[in-house]
């Protein structure tokens, strides 16, 4: 039983959560093939659906490119293979990577594998998102490691619903050359693992400048820091109302932990922290609105089969057929931010504050080496609860943990911490400065294994 | 009474133009600006690394980027900044130290991306002018000059043929080609101006390899801006876009002038619209003001912002061709503007003239004549003009020296001319001339004298005929002896020489 015959078949008992779109077994099967004769250790990797990979369909979960085939490969991915890595599968997503519960999907939600299995058919746990299918892939143990998007928080969301390790990297040092963007400006490719130092080796395949990228870059080399010397940052912004009871605590208890270490934990002030949400959907709004336009099933993807009489009902057509809702109302309102007599007073001001948003960071990082705070208002709520009217409104309670990180560029992590009162996983978030990568994931592994030795106690 | 309400109609009426049409006698100006697309001339496309190719089969280079496959980003190609910047310096337009990409988006079947990368509000320079020459009836030929706006960096569309009514072919091939477009202040006033100023500065960037500037073929297409001016108060404009023949826009836009300038006298109100042109010139309404597109523009998140460094300025500089050719002609040979440009364009010829030319010590206005008669000399002899045999060179050469020093008659000369082109002499023009004795008998020559008395003596008929007579008689007999005096002298007596001597012995004019 080979490594990536294994992992297939623990694809195949997963089926049930729908973390998959296509598989891709076969092409699995070769690699590792191809990896042992070069004398490879050959590792099973899933991909979000929003990178290419080439000759292998690539939809976005969305029915605008159901049966699209691209005819190159994501250079993440091509570094992954070229070190070993063997493509099991494409994992499902919030279709074009929006949303942050991995249920709208053209393809059918994903559940959530933290889900009661009996009660599956019915109602589940939601897997997070938008990079939901990575999330369960390294849960249920068909990848090591699973690629995903953060654009708002789409890996560290579901890796903090799954009890994962999802490592958000600095903007720009792992190409997006393959990734169908969201948001240009906020945008990584993010990796799912079962533990920091594995989260490490695998960003090394991966990162660095890229030729197709204009805006990629390298991350500084590793430079440790002794435990002690540590200094802790608690932002007290993001103690919000919205903090479950349960996540509150993981954060309190994170930080006694460090702070019996010996480590210094310093309360930081990110004033500006209340405008990011809204600065985001401006900023992402309008990269949506304008990233979306070449959908218009001219020479590829969807094209209505309606009678159209003109090159605009063609257009309309095809996208009103083959967007869903929530990308619709997105691009609308991105327009709307942009028409000529809205011109200085959203995009603008939202990139001036942005400006701002980072300055709060780098101030904080002249006294801290690391910011800790929450990852997620709560643990996984069920799918029920949140189709309801309210959803939208938990939706963005969550990104408010997780997407100034995207504002600023900065490298952050979510790191598997504790249980809610349910049982569910609760994860904390480490934030580091920019391109300090190597030393973010040090210091999650650092309390990690902090926290591992403490339950053991 | 019928009569009364006639007359009051009538007055009326005239009341009504007068209040709102224009005064006879007041100046109307015509106000046009123009958007010159150009082409860049580099092996790949501005963002991709698809190859630039006018000739390729339709849509053989496109790169995925180009398609606008998703996923893809956009790759700064260098080369084509560095043509940027050697246009910039060429039209004095200042090199901005920083410029931006933006996103004009709009929809259309061959724009991939829903929008177009441009430089909207940084573009990468500012300012400039550029000095075309015009000719003119007193100086011969005098400047104008015309303010430039900015130039921007900007990527090309795809093409759109119309198959029928039904279906459009979209061509790829282009999308992505890199562009500078050239946006001049509204400093014309007429159509010649709009289309000498875009010939010159076609010729200025294809002699610095900036552009291929063919035009039919797209290499530069103009938008033009049109609007009147009455006493300082403007009218609204018409914009014609894409233009890519130079006559076609001349005629377009005065035909735009008279048409606006009628319904300004008219009193009616002149609507702005966009107008496309068909490759037969005629225009058709592309867009009226209802449409007016909002392109909401944004920057280009993926391309960060673009510093110029000191090095790719210099480099620029060492790639620059100021003057052209057709400017020495203007300078130094003093050609008038339009036929110095003509000269130059004709290859053949203008390759003739470089190698002869600068030879000869006549003026150029003298050569040029002479040119001219070596053109009907080919004609009449069978040879292709211009000659392009080395050989022939070298003696159309020695021929106008020779002649520039007397020492042969004009009608020597275009026989020599005959027999060169024709390769029937194989010796250099010197030696011809002495060989056959063909030097010219000078007037003051003073066997000229000799000549003269003997030929009259053998003619006395005529000399006696022209000598009784008067009028038109006398004439004819004066241009038979004369004639008599250069074919007996064989051709060695000039035409005016002849006619002064006899003149001078026989007091008969011509």
């Amino acid at each position: 039983m080979t490594v990536i015959k294994d992992a297939i078949k623990k694809a195949i008992a997963s089926r049930h959560f729908n973390g998959l779109i296509t598989e891709t077994f076969e092409f699995a099967i070769n690699q590792e093939k191809h990896a042992l004769e070069k004398n490879l250790n050959p590792f099973p990797v899933v991909v979000k659906d929003c990178f290419a990979v080439q000759d292998i369909r690539m939809t976005c979960a969305s029915k605008m490119l159901e049966n699209f085939i691209p005819n190159y490969t994501a250079t993440v991915i091509q570094r992954l293979i070229d070190h070993g890595g063997c493509v099991i599968g494409k994992a499902n997503l919030d279709a074009f990577g929006m949303g942050s519960t991995s249920s709208q999907s053209y393809f059918g939600p994903v559940k959530g594998s933290i889900s009661n299995i009996d009660a599956l058919e019915k109602d589940w746990r939601i897997a997070g998102g938008s990079s939901g299918g990575s999330a369960v892939a390294v849960h249920q143990g068909f990848a090591d490691l699973a690629i995903g998007s953060d654009t708002g928080g789409s890996t560290r969301n579901p890796a903090a619903f799954h009890g994962i390790f999802g490592f958000k990297p600095s903007y720009g040092t792992l190409s997006r050359h393959g990734l169908v963007p969201l948001a240009n400006s906020f945008d990584v490719p993010a990796i799912f693992s079962q533990s920091a130092t594995e989260c490490a080796k695998y960003y090394t395949m991966m990162a660095g400048t890229d030729i197709m990228d204009s805006t990629s870059t390298d991350p500084l080399p590793y430079t440790s820091l002794e435990l002690p010397q540590i200094r802790i940052g608690i932002p007290k912004e993001y103690n919000h109302p919205t903090l479950s009871a349960d996540s509150l605590a993981a954060w309190k208890e994170a930080t006694e932990l460090f702070q019996s270490a010996g480590c210094k934990v310093i309360d930081v002030e990110l004033k500006h922290t209340d405008y990011s949400i809204v600065c985001y959907h401006i900023l992402a709004e309008t990269d949506i609105a304008s990233n979306m336009a070449r959908f218009d099933g001219v020479s590829f993807g969807h094209r209505s089969k309606n009678d159209f009489k003109s090159f605009n009902d063609l257009l309309a057509y095809s996208r009103s057929e083959s967007l869903n809702d929530t990308i619709r109302r997105r691009i609308f309102v991105g327009n709307y931010y942009n028409v000529r007599e809205n011109r200085g007073k959203y995009f603008q001001q939202a990139a001036k504050v942005r400006r701002l948003i980072k300055q709060d960071f780098d101030q904080a990082f002249n006294e801290v080496d690391v910011l800790l705070t929450p990852v997620t208002s709560h643990s996984a709520p069920y799918y029920s609860e949140v189709n309801a009217a309210k959803f939208k409104h938990r939706q963005r309670q969550d990104d408010y943990y997780t997407q100034p990180a995207n504002m600023a560029g900065l490298p952050a992590i979510s790191v598997p911490f504790s249980t809610c009162s349910e049982g569910l996983p609760i994860g904390v978030q480490l934030i580091c400065n920019y391109l300090e990568d190597y030393r973010l994931l040090d210091i999650a592994n650092i309390l990690y294994k902090l926290n591992k030795s403490e339950l053991n106690r | 009474m019928l009569k009364i309400k006639f007359f009051k109609l009538c007055f009326k009426r005239f009341v009504n133009t007068q209040t709102t049409g224009v005064t006879p006698n007041v100046k109307i100006e015509a106000i046009i600006g123009l958007e010159i697309h150009t082409q860049l001339l580099t092996k790949s496309k501005l963002f991709s690394f698809a190859p630039v190719h006018s000739d390729a089969a339709s849509n053989s280079v496109v790169s995925d980027f180009d398609l606008g496959v998703p996923g893809t980003l956009p790759s700064l190609n260098k080369e084509c900044v560095q043509k940027s910047l050697c246009a910039s310096l060429l039209l004095k337009s200042e090199i901005q130290k920083v410029c931006r990409f933006d996103r004009k988006h709009y929809f259309y079947p061959d724009m991939p991306f829903g929008y177009q990368i441009t430089q909207q509000d940084y573009p990468i320079s500012r300012g400039g002018s550029f000095s075309y020459y015009v000719d003119d009836p007193d100086k011969r030929y005098r400047t104008q000059t015309v303010r430039l706006k900015q130039i921007q960096l900007e990527m090309d569309s795809g093409k759109t043929i119309k198959a029928d009514e039904n279906r459009l072919y979209i061509d790829l091939n282009r999308a992505g080609v890199g562009l500078i477009e050239i946006v001049t202040e509204p400093d014309f006033h007429s159509g010649a101006d709009a289309a000498t100023f875009v010939d010159q500065l076609k010729m200025l960037f294809v002699e610095n390899q900036i552009c291929a500037g063919e035009l039919h073929k797209g290499n530069m297409r103009v938008d033009a801006n049109i609007s009147l001016c009455v006493d300082g108060a403007s009218y609204p404009r018409t914009e014609i876009k894409n233009i890519s023949s130079i006559r076609l826009m001349e005629k377009a836009i005065e035909k735009e002038i008279k048409r606006q300038t009628k319904l300004l006298k008219e009193g009616k109100h002149i609507d702005p619209v966009t107008l496309q042109l068909d490759e037969t010139g005629q225009a058709t309404v592309a867009r009226s003001k209802g449409d007016d597109l909002d392109y909401r523009f944004t920057p280009e998140p993926n391309l960060p912002r673009l510093v110029i460094e000191s090095t790719w300025v210099k480099e620029a500089e060492s790639r620059l061709k100021n003057s052209l050719e057709y400017e020495r002609y203007i300078h130094h040979y003093h050609m008038k503007p339009s036929a110095a440009i003509e000269l130059v364009k004709n290859d053949e010829k203008f390759n003739f003239v470089q190698k002869t030319l600068p030879k000869v010590n006549i003026t150029a206005e003298g050569y040029f004549k002479f040119l001219k008669e070596l053109e009907h000399a080919c004609g009449h002899v069978a040879v292709r003009f211009p000659p392009n045999s080395n050989g022939f060179h070298h003696s159309f050469v020695q021929l106008l020296n020779a002649f520039n020093k007397n020492l042969i008659t004009k009608l020597v000369f275009i026989d020599l001319v005959k027999r060169y082109l024709q390769n029937n002499i194989k010796i250099s023009v010197e030696e011809t001339i002495e060989k056959e004795g063909l030097k010219r008998l000078h007037i003051n020559d003073h066997k000229f004298l000799q000549y003269f008395y003997e030929i009259c003596e053998k003619n006395s008929k005529v000399v006696e005929k022209m000598k009784s007579t008067t009028g038109k008689p006398q004439q004819k007999a004066f241009i038979k002896l004369r004639n008599i005096i250069v074919t007996e002298a064989n051709k060695r007596i000039s035409i005016e020489d002849a006619e002064t001597a006899i003149t001078h012995h026989f007091g008969v004019k011509i």
